[in-house]
C-alpha cells in the first residue's frame, strides 16, 4: 500500500512540474506575440512638422557650448537623428546602449543629437551617469513644442538636405530601426508604409 | 497556555529554497546590467544622490548573502531574516511610490530584458514571498526527514519556481495586453 502511494505521489510530482513547465513557456509565447503585434514600428503620435516637408530651422546652444542646427534648408554632411529623452524616463534609459551602437554603426551618414529639457544640474548627472557626453545634447522646450513631443522616448530624422524624413515614439531597437528603413524607403512611417501597400494590393487585384 | 505554530522541516526547507533561488535569480539580473539597476535606485527617489550607488551595491550584496546563507542549515535563520528584510524594503519601497503617484518609473526587478512599470500587482507577488519567510522562521517539528522528503522538497521547489516565473511573465504581458484592448474599443 504505502509503495503505491509512494508511486503515486511520484507520478503526480512529474504530472505537475511538466503542467508548470508548459504553463511556462506558453506565458513566454503570449509574452513573443505581445511584442509582436505590439505597433510594427515607430508610432506617429500628434501633427507637429509633416514628413517630407522642410524642417523648421533651429539654432541651438548645446550643453558645453556646442552650437547645434537642427533642420533648415543648408545642405549638411549627414542626416540628423534628433531623440528626444529625459533623465526621469526609465524606457530611455533602457535605449542608451542602442543609441551608442547606431552612434558607431551609422556614423557614416548619420549624426545623432540628444534633446531634452529642464534642470541643467539634473542633465549633467544623467549625462554623466551614463556616458553620454559623446553626443550633442541640447536642452530646448521649443524644439519639443515644435514637433509636437508629448511621449518619451521620441525621435525625429531629417535628411541631408533638411526634409524631415521620419519621426515617432520609439520603444524599441525595432522602432529606432524602423525609422532608418522609413528613411531608406521613402514613407512617413511604418502605418504608412502597410496603407501603400493595402493601396497597391488593391490597384492589382 | 497558547500552542506555538510550528512548521514542517520539509516545508520550511522548501520554502529556504524557494527563496534562494528567487534571490539568485535577482543578483544575476542586477550584475549583468548594474547601471540599470542603479538608475531604479535613483528614480524610486527616497535616497540623496551620493547615496544611490553604495546602496545598489550593497541591495546586491545583501541579495547574495541572503541567497547563500538560505541554503546552508546553519545560517539559515540569518538567510529567513535576511530575505524578510529585503522583501520588506523592497515592497516598501514600491508601496511608497505608488501612494506619490509616481507608477511611470522602472521597478527595477523584472531584469535588464523587461521594463516594468510600478503597479499594485508587484506588491500581491512580493507578498507570497513574505509569507514564505515568515513561515520559514517558524520553529520546526521534530522530525527527521526521509529521502522521500526530498524528492518532495525538489519537486516542489521547481514547480513552485516556475510559477514565480509565470507571474512574472504575466506581469510583464501585462502592458502589452491593455494596449491591445485599447485599441479595439
Amino acid at each position: 500500500m504505502t509503495e503505491a502511494l509512494l508511486i503515486s505521489n511520484l507520478v503526480l510530482w512529474l504530472v505537475v512540474l511538466a503542467l508548470c513547465a508548459i504553463v511556462v513557456a506558453l506565458v513566454r509565447q503570449i509574452g513573443v506575440l505581445h511584442e509582436r503585434i505590439a505597433p510594427a514600428g515607430a508610432l506617429m503620435l500628434g501633427n507637429g512638422p509633416r514628413v517630407g516637408e522642410q524642417a523648421p530651422q533651429f539654432e541651438l546652444q548645446g550643453l558645453g557650448d556646442v552650437a547645434v542646427t537642427i533642420g533648415g534648408s543648408q545642405t549638411a554632411e549627414r542626416s540628423t537623428l534628433v531623440f528626444f529623452l529625459s533623465p526621469t524616463c526609465p524606457v530611455c534609459k533602457t535605449l542608451l546602449p542602442v543609441l551608442e551602437s547606431a552612434r558607431k554603426s551609422e556614423r557614416d551618414w548619420l549624426q545623432i543629437v540628444l534633446a531634452s529639457d529642464g534642470e541643467v544640474q539634473a542633465q549633467q548627472r544623467f549625462i554623466e551617469a551614463n556616458g553620454l557626453a559623446v553626443f550633442p545634447y541640447i536642452l530646448s522646450a521649443e524644439l519639443g513644442r515644435a514637433y509636437h513631443v508629448e511621449k518619451l522616448p521620441y525621435a525625429i530624422l531629417i535628411d541631408e538636405q533638411g526634409i524631415l524624413r521620419s519621426k515617432g515614439l520609439i520603444n524599441t531597437r525595432e522602432h529606432l530601426e524602423s525609422l532608418f528603413e522609413a528613411k531608406e524607403l521613402h514613407v512617413a512611417s511604418v502605418q504608412d508604409f502597410y496603407n501603400k501597400n493595402r493601396e497597391a494590393e488593391r490597384e492589382t487585384a | 497556555m497558547i500552542e506555538t505554530l510550528n512548521i514542517d522541516p520539509a516545508v520550511a526547507l522548501i520554502f529556504r529554497l524557494l527563496l534562494a533561488l528567487v534571490f539568485a535569480s535577482a543578483v544575476l539580473h542586477k550584475l549583468i546590467a548594474p547601471r540599470l539597476f542603479r538608475a531604479a535606485v535613483r528614480d524610486y527617489q527616497m535616497l540623496p544622490d551620493m547615496l544611490v550607488t553604495p546602496v545598489a551595491a550593497g541591495f546586491i550584496l545583501m541579495e547574495c548573502t541572503t541567497a547563500l546563507a538560505l541554503v546552508v542549515p546553519v545560517t539559515a535563520p540569518f538567510g529567513v531574516w535576511g530575505a524578510a528584510g529585503l522583501l520588506l524594503v523592497y515592497t516598501g519601497a514600491i508601496a511608497f511610490n505608488l501612494l506619490r503617484g509616481r507608477t511611470h518609473i522602472d521597478c527595477g526587478c523584472m531584469g535588464p530584458a523587461h521594463v516594468q512599470q510600478l503597479n499594485a500587482w508587484l506588491l500581491l507577488r512580493n507578498l507570497p514571498l513574505l509569507i514564505m519567510a515568515w513561515a520559514a522562521g517558524l520553529p520546526v517539528y521534530d522530525r527527521g526527514l526521509l529521502s522521500w522528503d526530498y524528492v518532495t522538497v525538489i519537486a516542489a521547489v521547481m514547480a513552485l519556481g516556475m510559477l514565480y516565473v509565470t507571474m512574472n511573465q504575466l506581469l510583464i504581458n501585462a502592458p502589452g495586453l491593455r494596449a491591445l484592448l485599447l485599441r479595439h474599443d
